[in-house]
Formats: C-alpha cells, structure tokens, sequence
C-alpha cells in the first residue's frame, strides 16, 4: 500500500533514533536550542563513521601535540637568541582592584625612550582582573643603573578617567630583571596606582 | 601581589572550566600567584588564548619557572589540554593527578567533563567511563548534567534498558529538566517494546505546561514522538491528538500535519487527510515532510476518485521534485569544491580563527542553499567537532607558516652575530691582554700589608700627607746638623726652634691619624670591590668570549634541528587539513545524496501513480489523455 509506504520513509526519520539533547546549561538559565529537540538522531553514526571521525579526531590530537611541542622548542630558542638571560629585561602588569577598573592603556619608557604604548582590549582586561599576568616588554639592556618610567590611563568608578604613573631606578645585573607593575587600589581605596615589585 | 586566583579554583576552574567559558566566572579570591609565569599562562587562559596559555606552561615547565605552583600547573596542564580539544592527554593527566590527594569536588568535576568532550566528539565507552569515575554527587548546576549525559551515552549505544534504569534513579521530580527525563523514559520505552508504557509517560510530557522555549519544543517533539509511535503501531486514532497538540508555527509543525493527514488517512478519511497535506504543500519544499506531503496530496484525491486533480497534483510533484534534485545536485558540486567550509566559517578558509579549541561552536548557519540543506547535519555533534577539528587545523598551518619564517631569521640574526664576534674578537682578546688582573690583586695585598704595619706601629708620619712627610724628613735631617753645633745661645735657640716644629708637626700627625686611617681603610675597601667588579667583568668578556663558539654551535644545531620538524610538521598539517575538509564535504555529500536519493524515489512513485491514472482513464474512455500531465511524464529524466 502507497500511503503505507510513504508513511513509512517518514517514520524511519523519526523513529526513536536515540535520546534527546539535553540542555547545556543550568535548567534555569536561558539556553540557546540546547533543548532543540532532533528527531533523527544526527548523532546516531553508523560504528564504520564513528571509527572515521574517531581516526580523524586522534590524528589532529597527534599533530596538535607535535606542533604544542615544538611550539615550547621554538619559544625557548627565541628568547635564548633574541633576549639573552645576560642582558634580559622585561617588563609586566598585573591588577589587583577592589573596584572595577577600566584599563586603557599603558606606556613604557625606559632610559627615556619610549619602548611600548599598548592598548587594552576588554578580554585582556578581564583576564588582568581574574589574575593574569601580561609580559607587555621584553628587551635587552645592559648591565648597569637603568630607569623605567611607565604611566597607565584608564577608567576607574563612576566613569573617572586616571591618568598615574611611576618610575624606578633600576640596577639591570647579569642575569635577567623582571619588573612587576602592578595597578592596585589596595593602598588607596579606590583610587589605582602601580605598584613595583623587582623580581630576580 | 594579591592574586585573584586560588590553588582550588585555578586548577578547579581548568578542569571545570574547560566547559564553561572562563567569562562565565567572576573574580576569585585567593593566595598570591607567586611565578610570573604562572600569571603569563592565567594571562593567556582567561582569554580562552589555549594554544599560547599551553606553549607558556609548556616552556615554564621546561625552564622550571613556576616552582611555587608545580602542583596546580599539572592540573592546569590537564584542564588546558582539555580546552584545547586534547582529550587523550588530559585523560592521561587526570588519571595521573587525580588520582590521589585531590579534593572530591574538583576530582568529579575534572571527569564530568571529560566525559561530556568525549561524548560529544563519539567516544562513547571513554565517556561512560570517565562518568564511572565520579564518586559524588556534583555542584547543584551540574549534577542533572551529568545524569542526562550517562542516560545519553547509553542511549546512543543502544542500551535502552540501562539508560532507563539510570532515569528512573532521578532525584529531582521538580526541577526544570524533568520534561527531558521524561521524555528520555518515553522513548527508551517504546525502543524496548513497552509502546503502550513510553506512550503514556511521553503524553505527560506532551501536554505539560510549558515555561520557556526549550520546553514548548520539548513538548512539540514529544507530541510528533508519540504520534509517530502511534501511527508505527498501526494505530491512528490515538496518533491524532498527540499530533494536533504541536504548535502550528513551531518547528516540528511539518512533520505533524503530515502524522495528522496518515492518521486520517490509516481511518480512509481522506477528505480530513487533505486539509493538513494542502496546507504543508504550500511549505518550504526543503523539509522532507512537505516533500512527502507532494505525494500524500495527490494520493487522496487518487482514494477519492478525483483523477484528475491527481494527475495534475502528480505532475507539480514531478516538477517540483525536478527542481529540487537540479538544486541538491548544483549544491553537491559546490560542496566538493569546497563552498561550505568557506561560507560555514564566514571568512577565507586561509584565515586564522580567533579562538580555538573544545568551547567553539558554530553559531550561525550561513543563509545559502547547501546549509538550509543540511541543517541538522551541520548542527550534529559530529559535524561540529568535525569542524572544530578543521579551525584548529588552520591555526595550526598558520602557525607553522609563521615559524617557518621566523626560522629564517634566526638563521640570519645568528649569522649577524657570528660576523660581529668575529669582527671584535681581535679588540677583545688585545683587550683581555692588557689588563693584568693578578698584578692589581698583589698590588692590592702589598698596600694591605702597608696599611696593617702602619697600624701596629702606629706610623703617624707614613699617613701624612707628601708635604707633611717631606717636612718631617728635613726636620729630621736637621737633627744631626743640629747636634753638630757649638753650645751657644744661637745653636740653643735653632735647635730649641727644630725641636718646637718637631713636636708641632708630631702633634697634627697625631690628631689627623686616626681619620687618616679610618680613610685609607675605606679607600681599600673601595679598591677591593673595584677589583672584584674588574674580575667579574674579566671574566664575563673572557667566558663570552670563550662560550660563544659553543653557544653559536648550540643554537645552530637548534635551529638546524627544528627547521626539517616545521617543515615535516608543514606537510602533516596540510594533509590533515585536506583530510577534515573530505570528511565533512562526505557527510554533507552523504547527506545531500540521501535527500536527492530519497526525492528519486518519490519521483518514481508519482510517475507511477501517474501512470496508473493515465491507465485508468485509458481504460475508462479508450484514448490515453493529452494534458500537460503527459508531456512531464515523457520529459521526466528516468
């Protein structure tokens, strides 16, 4: 019988074919077609296709190990040539703000002369507030007295503009220098400034 | 530095956070991130960067830079590997660092998500595993995760029944996921057999009130289920109204207003049958129910005798039908010349993506022909990893490239240091030549010896200065002259004089004595650390001096050594590219041949049925009719 038949092409697609998605997220949140219902289950591989992907996806996983590895290869060889330890400076920032606080920019100077101007995307700032450290210089100085002169501008509480610097003198010896900036308002509260900290 | 990032939740975060965003999480509270390069690598993370977040721990591991966090870093190496996509590895690292002296908490969470990533991407045993891993119950969030993701994987393995007994265990009767429960005993009901038991439970799901979005879909799907379950089970009066339940607007209303016309139909009502396929007809012809509805229409008016309006009902099917397999055709060509990659990403498929890793998830299907198509396809767990897979694949190319330049200029910039050595070499060693260190260092000892002989002896006269000492010494070469005189007043009186600027000259040694050697004290001093800083700087210039040939050999075996790694790793990664590109223009291909497929067949049962009319209406008049039904029928490609 046709309409049997007709019938039939249609249920195969809709025939139980697994389980149903269920919600990514938390049951009360809003959750974009996490709950969209498939019917087919698209998922539902033959084992033949299961065993491709699953081939393809191990391959990917090899290389990506590789090129991670010789990715952490070349990032030494990098600095070892561009930066040597002897005559390594670099220069980082961090935040350590009760309130919110809008970075925009910071600028570096270094024996007077202008080494970085950077500017801050969002996702940097959100990540220099949950804790990240940035490397925002690396260079190469010699052995010697030094002075580093860096201001930061930004947006503090009720859309303050601040504008703060800082500067130190520095003794850059054989080995690398490392100076932490921090942008803190533990001192003053709510009011950021840097904090320097020389790490050895 | 007051950190922001706790022992707990940094490594928590990574392993839990591998499945959420790490926008999703406020600030922490916590103890000082103590390296700077754990904070580099937190730097990297908390932008969901996962490739450089994993090159930094990678090369702080390797330098030993974060030895107040080694604990913590294995863990976050696990949970990035994880982010990344590098499931095998963070499995490794978390049977590894999980295994022993880890809080409960942060253990299940690490597993749970490996387990999800492993589902999603079809490893099905590893992901019922890792679920068997989990000793607790998990965070009030996630713990109704978890128990849909174990009724999953044994679902989609075809383990109905235990799938069943892990629902039936729910806990929550009234929370917000109950309807998916439901709806998941239902159908592995019916898959068991038990049609008259998963109807009943997919009916309470079906006329649940519902609250949001997902739960009137949820509804609707449940409602087509049971009336599909119905229908299977040659049963369509009870089909119908699970049927007329879905919302006409909704996405399953095509399926459903076919199910209600078969219902109709199965009771020969086929005037009631033509109402829902008259109006599906009029549908998008992309969704295979309105295709299927094409037949269905003409098939009534066959049953009900009206011939005619069958035939021409049957000649638009066989147009239409045309039309769409020209198009599934036109779009199989695009695709294996690669359209989809391109138009699914949005950009050249050259272009570098701006994340990567396990997050990622297309958002967006492209408005064209091959993914309005494919759309269940492209929004399949397979296709998507598959897809993540081919974004990651093109970062990695790009970066590759990117060494591959960068290779070529260390080359240079040591070849450059090389020549400038070779150039200063002669300066440094003529240099290095003139300075004889050890003669300053006895220098230095004889004027300590001088000093400490000074200082016994209390030699007021050595600390003078040059004119006091060359006073000194006149006044004392005045002395035997002096006694040499005759005894008269006069000679008295000159030595009486010698005497008084003897003992004025004594007395100012004296007093300025002791300041005179507290400052030759000093001056040593001074000397010594001038000396030491003479030695120190000697010795640098000497051992770069002597150490830069071995350096320069050293780096250039390095680069030597990576140049053929980048360039083998080149030639894999474009293979590999070339190889996800295939297999997800198979599954489309694959996809799109089953529909072009599945409409051939429906052009040969309307050609058939055409057929059997014109038949018919031979019989019946004696002539075979000449309407515009005809000259399809005879230009219809076979």
């Amino acid at each position: 019988m046709v309409a049997r038949w007709i019938a039939s092409t249609c249920l195969v697609m809709l025939a139980f074919g697994g389980g149903l998605a269920s919600a990514q997220g938390t049951a009360g949140e809003t959750v974009v077609a996490a709950a969209a219902p498939e019917f087919a289950n698209a998922d539902a591989q033959s084992a033949a296709a299961r065993d491709e992907s699953r081939t393809l996806d191990e391959d990917v996983q090899g290389l990506k190990k590789q090129v991670l590895d010789l990715n952490r290869d070349l990032f030494l060889l990098e600095e070892e040539l561009l930066f040597p330890a002897s005559t390594q400076v670099a220069v980082f920032v961090s935040m350590d703000v009760g309130e919110y606080f809008g970075l925009d920019s910071v600028e570096l100077k270094l024996d007077n002369k202008n080494v970085t101007n950077y500017l801050y995307t969002e996702r940097e700032v959100d990540a220099l507030v949950k804790g990240g450290v940035q490397r925002v210089f690396l260079g190469n100085l010699k052995a010697g007295e030094h002075e580093l002169v860096a201001v930061f501008t930004g947006q503090g509480p009720h859309t303050r503009d601040y504008r703060r610097g800082a500067s130190l003198k520095f003794e850059k010896g054989i080995g690398p220098k490392y100076i932490e900036l921090t942008i803190s308002d533990r001192e003053s509260k709510q009011q950021p400034e840097f904090v320097v900290k020389e790490w050895e | 530095m007051r950190a922001r990032v706790s022992t707990l939740t940094a490594a928590a975060s990574v392993a839990a956070l591998a499945a959420a965003p790490a926008g999703a999480r406020d600030k922490h509270d916590g103890i000082v991130v103590q390296d700077l390069a754990y904070g580099e690598v937190l730097f990297g993370y908390f932008q969901e960067d996962y490739f450089t977040a994993l090159t930094r721990l990678l090369a702080a591991q390797e330098r030993n830079e974060i030895p107040h966090h080694s604990a913590e870093a294995e863990l976050m190496l696990g949970g990035l590997y994880l982010s990344y996509g590098q499931h095998r590895l963070a499995g490794e690292i978390f049977e590894r660092v999980l295994k022993d002296a880890v809080e409960p908490e942060l253990h299940d969470r690490a597993w749970f998500f490996l387990a999800k990533i492993w589902y999603q991407r079809g490893y099905l045993s590893e992901a019922e595993a890792a679920l068997g891993r989990i000793g607790g119950e998990l965070p009030e969030e996630l713990e109704p995760q978890r128990q849909m993701l174990n009724a999953q994987v044994l679902m989609d393995q075809g383990r109905f029944a235990d799938a069943l007994a892990a629902l039936q265990t729910w806990k929550r009767p009234g929370d917000a996921w109950v309807g998916f429960v439901k709806y998941n005993i239902g159908v592995s009901l019916v898959r068991l057999g038990q049609v008259e038991e998963g109807a009943r439970v997919l009916d309470e799901v079906g006329q649940m009130e519902p609250l949001n979005t997902e739960l009137d879909a949820l509804r609707d799907k449940a409602n087509v289920a049971l009336g599909y379950a119905w229908l299977q089970a040659s049963r369509p009066v009870e089909a119908k109204p699970s049927l007329q339940r879905v919302r006409l607007d909704g996405p399953f209303s095509n399926k459903a207003l076919l199910g209600v016309g078969w219902s109709d139909a199965e009771t020969s009502d086929y005037r009631a049958a033509l109402a829902p396929w008259l109006t599906l007809r009029d549908r998008n012809l992309l969704d295979s129910a309105v295709q299927e509805s094409l037949l269905a229409v003409p098939y009534a008016f066959a049953q009900l005798g009206a011939d005619k309006q069958a035939a021409d009902h049957y000649t638009d099917a066989i147009a239409a039908f045309n039309g769409e397999i020209e198009h599934l055709t036109a779009s199989i060509d695009a695709i294996e010349h690669g359209a989809l990659i391109t138009e699914l990403l949005g950009q050249h498929p050259d272009a570098a993506p701006e994340t990567s890793g396990w997050y990622w998830r297309l958002d967006k299907l492209p408005d064209t022909v091959e993914s309005r198509y494919l759309y269940e396809l492209l929004a399949s767990n397979r296709f998507q990893e598959g897809l993540k897979n081919y974004r990651d694949l093109l970062q990695l190319n790009r970066n590759l490239d990117r060494w591959s330049e960068s290779l070529g200029a260390f080359d240079d910039i040591l070849d450059t240091r090389q020549k400038a050595y070779e150039q200063r070499l002669p300066k440094v060693d003529e240099s290095l030549a003139s300075v004889d260190l050890d003669a300053l260092a006895a220098r230095r000892v004889e004027l300590a010896s001088r000093l400490q002989a000074i200082e016994r002896s209390e030699d007021v006269v050595a600390l003078g200065t040059p004119k006091e000492q060359q006073t000194w010494r006149t006044l004392e070469q005045m002395e035997p002259k002096l006694a040499g005189l005759p005894n008269d007043s006069e000679s008295d009186e000159l030595r009486a004089k010698q005497h008084f600027l003897k003992g004025l000259l004594l007395w100012d040694l004296r007093r300025d004595y002791k300041a005179r050697l507290w400052a030759e004290k000093k001056s040593l001093g001074e000397l010594d650390r001038e000396l030491r800083e003479a030695q120190r700087r000697h010795h640098q210039v000497q051992s770069g001096r002597d150490d830069w040939p071995e350096k320069f050999a050293q780096l250039t075996a390095r680069i030597d050594g990576l140049g053929p790694r980048v360039e083998t790793l080149k030639t894999t990664a474009a293979t590999q590219l070339a190889h996800q590109q295939t297999f997800l223009q198979g599954l489309a291909v694959e996809e799109l041949e089953a529909q072009r497929d599945r409409l051939r067949t429906y052009m040969v049962q309307a050609r058939f049925a055409l057929a059997s009319i014109y038949d018919r209406a031979a019989a019946q008049a004696g002539t075979a009719p000449q309407s515009p039904a005809d000259q399809a029928l005879a230009g219809a490609p076979q």
